[in-house]
């Protein structure tokens, strides 16, 4: 027993971390104890970035490395994306490295080995000890970024992937406007011309003559010395007994053109493309944190397949495979119904928000319409339906109620079509899903 | 007790001399009105109506529209106006829509139809300016050679606004004015009898003027302008009576006024008594005001631009409304006076003659519009019974109780129709 207790705190003791530092050390760095320069062929348990590196550089070392979850700290100020620490002193630098490998140690082989988005970002998490919060940047393309993610890409998609299987949980961070044409969220908001959507406009006040009840801009009044009417020539002398200014319009000195308010526009600063307001999509952003449930699973060490899933499409696709058993086994129907879209691309072209928020309340639509044994799977074209123990007229007076629920409450016509699948279309289905 | 065969065996008994003592008023002033819209409106029937050559097709479609709508507070009827003026054959080259004033949303409403593109200018007034200032504010910024002013409450039909401006293939016609029907015919008797008054002002009255050259008003509700001749003459005047006086301007610099008696507007009239009184009340004395104080000079042999037909409209107008409505309660107390309680029998034979007279034309009104469908007629036809109650007697006190207001107190000046504020300055030159 005694053997053994000396022989953990002896291992303890000399337990050592090997690090990277780029550029090197100055001469005569006292790095604290416990770590030791990497030489060839040493796992790397952090990178020290002595200075403040390119991005490319940067890039190349943890390339090469080939870690993704390794630790990066630097001793001076950097506050990019992949660097877990700096500017708060160099001892809490090499502090926060080893906290982040002491963790990442805890983590099981499959884990700290996968490849999978998902088991990285969740691995990144957990090392981190720290929620996946959002934070803006206005270097990132869509404004946001993610610091404990490092140099993970699509962040927000595979985090709310994980959202689904129940191992984050997430919290509004900002809805931001982004741009149809490359996502870009770099858009400069502006007032503009309704016609030629020129920002070269200027407000101008009306003027409204009593006794001749002409009523015309400013500028038509305007002489040399004050005002006089147009209409009749008499000399406006005297606000609220001659004339009054009823209100004002906005004139652009492009075209010419003349409106009540300038409308806002929005020009994307990285593709130059115009939107107006309807046609700009709006991006919510989320801080993720993780849960119990993904705490577990990571330190159990199952790899997260990238089908597995809680709720959405494999849930459809287990439904979905264990209907077509009981039908098999016991003669019991079910129904697979396609509803889709003919007209989302000229609607979606033409105002974005309006086919989201009409999705939106088709798919509210469709749920309210459903018993709580029907699974629904959305898809790009439109949305499948699966009816266990329905026969086929039982199906299609489920689809008039779902057609006639999503016409009553949409403004547009979608170009709605409810298809009643056949077996083979429902086969070739799964086997894609699977 | 009354029976209802005395009036007809008394009339049967009388002498040439006696019938004139008790008839008078019918004799003189109103049988040949009726005798003489009825004339002409046969003699304009007759004459074939002659739709544009191609040449005139050709001028016209050369033509360039603007629609010009003004409103307070309309926002709950712009959707049933701009959805009509979708439907047009006539293509409309520009819809400025203004918004004077409004507390109820409609400045949000017009800014929405412009950015959907349906309207091309939306403009607001974030304080009331009234109605002529919005249209002449419009009206300023329109490009089109023709200006179509319409009110946001009506609606038209579908080739409204194609036979409105019909009549400006001839270079010399500055305005057009259009018919306007009841939409809210059925709503109560007070639409029914309006609808009735409108079918036959509008086939009998209008058409008569038209073929005389007399007509004195496009209705800013639906009255199309050639912008020349209303930018020559000054655009509209403070209300209210605006597009009365518009349109007598126009004819006093030579254009000519024409009744496009195929183009059809329908409103919604007042559905209330008080409400049809207060609204006659208001165009009478503007009517008034216009002709005794502003136009008076039309009886003026020597002013500089004396028209003999402008003096002769100015005539008929005191004769066949003012005279007529000065003299009915005199004739009334002068019957009682010679006859005491036998006047309720003359009384009720003038009833019966105007019974017969509403009767003919209203089916001739009926016969020429052509507009009306059996069911419209079937609903307001029992109200012909007691029209001749509500247009000679009803319409009458009213008016002369307008004519009282506008002599005596000047009450044109100081109607709501415009602010108080705009009112008060744009008369006080008056």
């Amino acid at each position: 027993m005694l053997v053994g207790l000396s022989h953990v705190s002896l291992a303890s003791a000399q337990e050592e971390w090997c690090f990277l530092a780029y550029p090197r050390l100055p001469d005569g760095y006292r790095f604290p104890p416990g770590w030791r320069l990497a030489e060839p062929g040493d796992p790397i348990d952090a990178v020290v970035l002595t200075t403040a590196v390119p991005d490319y550089a940067l890039k190349i070392v943890l390339k090469n490395i080939g870690d993704p979850l390794v630790p990066v700290v630097s001793l001076v100020a950097d506050i990019r994306q992949c660097v877990d620490a700096s500017a708060a002193g160099e001892q809490s630098a090499w502090m926060r490295a080893r906290a982040i490998q002491a963790r990442l140690r805890e983590l099981p082989f499959p884990i700290r080995n996968s490849l999978q988005p998902e088991d990285m970002l969740l691995a990144r998490i957990y090392s981190r000890d720290q929620g996946l919060a959002a934070s803006y940047d206005s270097s990132a393309r869509d404004l946001v970024r993610y610091p404990v993610a490092g140099p993970l890409d699509d962040v927000a998609e595979i985090a709310t992937g994980l959202v689904g299987k129940g191992y984050l949980t997430r919290q509004f961070f900002d809805r931001i406007h982004c741009c149809p044409q490359c996502r870009s969220g770099h858009l400069s908001v502006r007032e503009e011309c309704r016609s030629c959507r020129s920002t070269n406009i200027r407000e101008e006040v009306v003027i409204h003559h009593f006794r001749c009840a002409h009523e015309a801009p400013e500028s038509q009044f305007r002489t040399g010395t004050g005002f006089e009417c147009p209409k009749c020539a008499r000399p406006l002398r005297h606000i609220g007994l001659d004339y009054d200014k009823p209100g004002s319009v906005t004139r652009c000195e492009e075209c010419g053109g003349i409106g009540d308010k300038p409308v806002v526009g929005f020009k994307c600063i990285d593709c130059d493309a115009h939107h107006t307001a309807d046609q700009v999509p709006v991006k919510t952003w989320y801080s993720y944190n993780l849960t119990s449930s993904g705490a577990n699973r990571l330190l159990r060490g199952e790899p997260i397949s990238p089908h597995a899933s809680g709720d959405g499409p494999d849930r459809f696709r287990i439904l979905l495979e264990h209907t077509q058993r009981e039908q098999r086994e016991f003669g019991v129907p079910y129904q697979v119904a396609s509803i889709s879209f003919t007209q989302r691309g000229a609607i979606e072209a033409q105002n974005v928000r309006l086919w989201e928020q009409s999705l939106l309340l088709m798919s509210d639509a469709l749920h309210s319409a459903l018993r709580e044994v029907d699974a629904v799977q959305e898809r790009p074209d439109g949305f499948l339906v699966l009816m266990p123990r329905t026969d086929p007229d039982g199906a299609k007076r489920a689809m008039d109620l779902i057609v006639g629920r999503m016409k009553a409450i949409l403004k547009i016509d979608p170009g709605l079509q409810c298809v009643l699948l056949n077996d083979a279309t429902v086969r070739e289905l799964r086997d894609q899903a699977a | 007790m009354v029976e209802l065969d005395t009036p007809l065996i008394m009339l049967g008994q009388l002498d040439w001399l006696n019938w004139l003592a008790m008839f008078w008023f019918m004799i003189i002033l109103e049988i040949p009105r009726y005798t003489l819209s009825g004339l002409a409106v046969l003699l304009s029937s007759l004459k074939r109506r002659s739709s544009p050559t191609t040449a005139e097709r050709q001028a016209l479609d050369r033509l360039t529209i603007s629609v010009v709508i003004a409103g307070h507070n309309e926002a709950d009827a712009i959707e049933k106006c701009l959805r009509s003026l979708r439907e047009q054959t006539r293509k409309i080259d520009e819809i400025i829509f203004i918004d004077d004033g409004s507390t109820d949303g409609m400045r949000e409403m017009i800014n929405r139809y412009c950015q959907s593109g349906q309207i091309d200018i939306a403009l607001s007034n974030q304080v009331r300016s009234g109605k002529s200032a919005s249209c002449n504010f419009g009206f300023t910024l329109a490009k089109g050679d023709i200006i179509v002013n319409l009110d946001a409450d009506c609606s038209y039909d579908c080739d409204a606004i194609e036979k409105l401006i019909e009549p400006f293939t001839d270079p010399l016609v500055g305005a057009t004015t259009g018919a306007l029907g009841v939409r809210n015919y059925g709503y109560s008797a007070v639409t029914s009898y309006q609808a009735i008054e409108y079918i036959t002002a509008i086939a009998m009255g209008k058409r008569a003027l038209d073929m005389l050259d007399l007509v004195v008003c496009a209705s800013g509700a639906f009255g199309a302008f050639r912008r020349e001749a209303i930018n020559q003459v000054g655009l509209l005047a403070p209300g209210p009576g605006e597009d009365f006086d518009l349109t007598l301007r126009l004819r006093r610099s030579g254009w000519k006024v024409r009744f496009a008696g195929d183009s059809w507007c329908f409103t919604d009239t007042p559905a209330t008594f008080k409400a049809i009184i207060r609204q006659r009340r208001r165009w009478d004395r503007d009517t008034t005001r216009t002709r005794m104080r502003k136009f008076r000079d039309a009886l003026h042999p020597g002013r500089r631009r004396f028209s003999l037909l402008e003096t002769f409209e100015q005539v008929e107008w005191l004769v066949m409304n003012l005279l007529v409505t000065l003299v009915f309660p005199i004739y009334v107390a002068y019957l009682f006076l010679l006859f005491g309680n036998e006047a309720i029998y003359i009384l009720l034979s003038v009833a019966v003659a105007y019974f017969i007279l509403d009767i003919a034309g209203f089916s001739m009104a009926l016969a020429i519009c052509r507009r009306y469908d059996s069911k419209m007629i079937v609903r307001i036809f029992p109200y012909l019974l007691t029209y001749g109650l509500y247009n000679g007697v009803f319409m009458r006190c009213v008016r002369l109780y307008a004519y009282f207001e506008e002599w005596v107190h000047r009450a044109s000046t100081r109607d709501s129709y415009s602010p108080s504020r705009v009112s008060r300055q744009a008369h006080y030159i008056r």
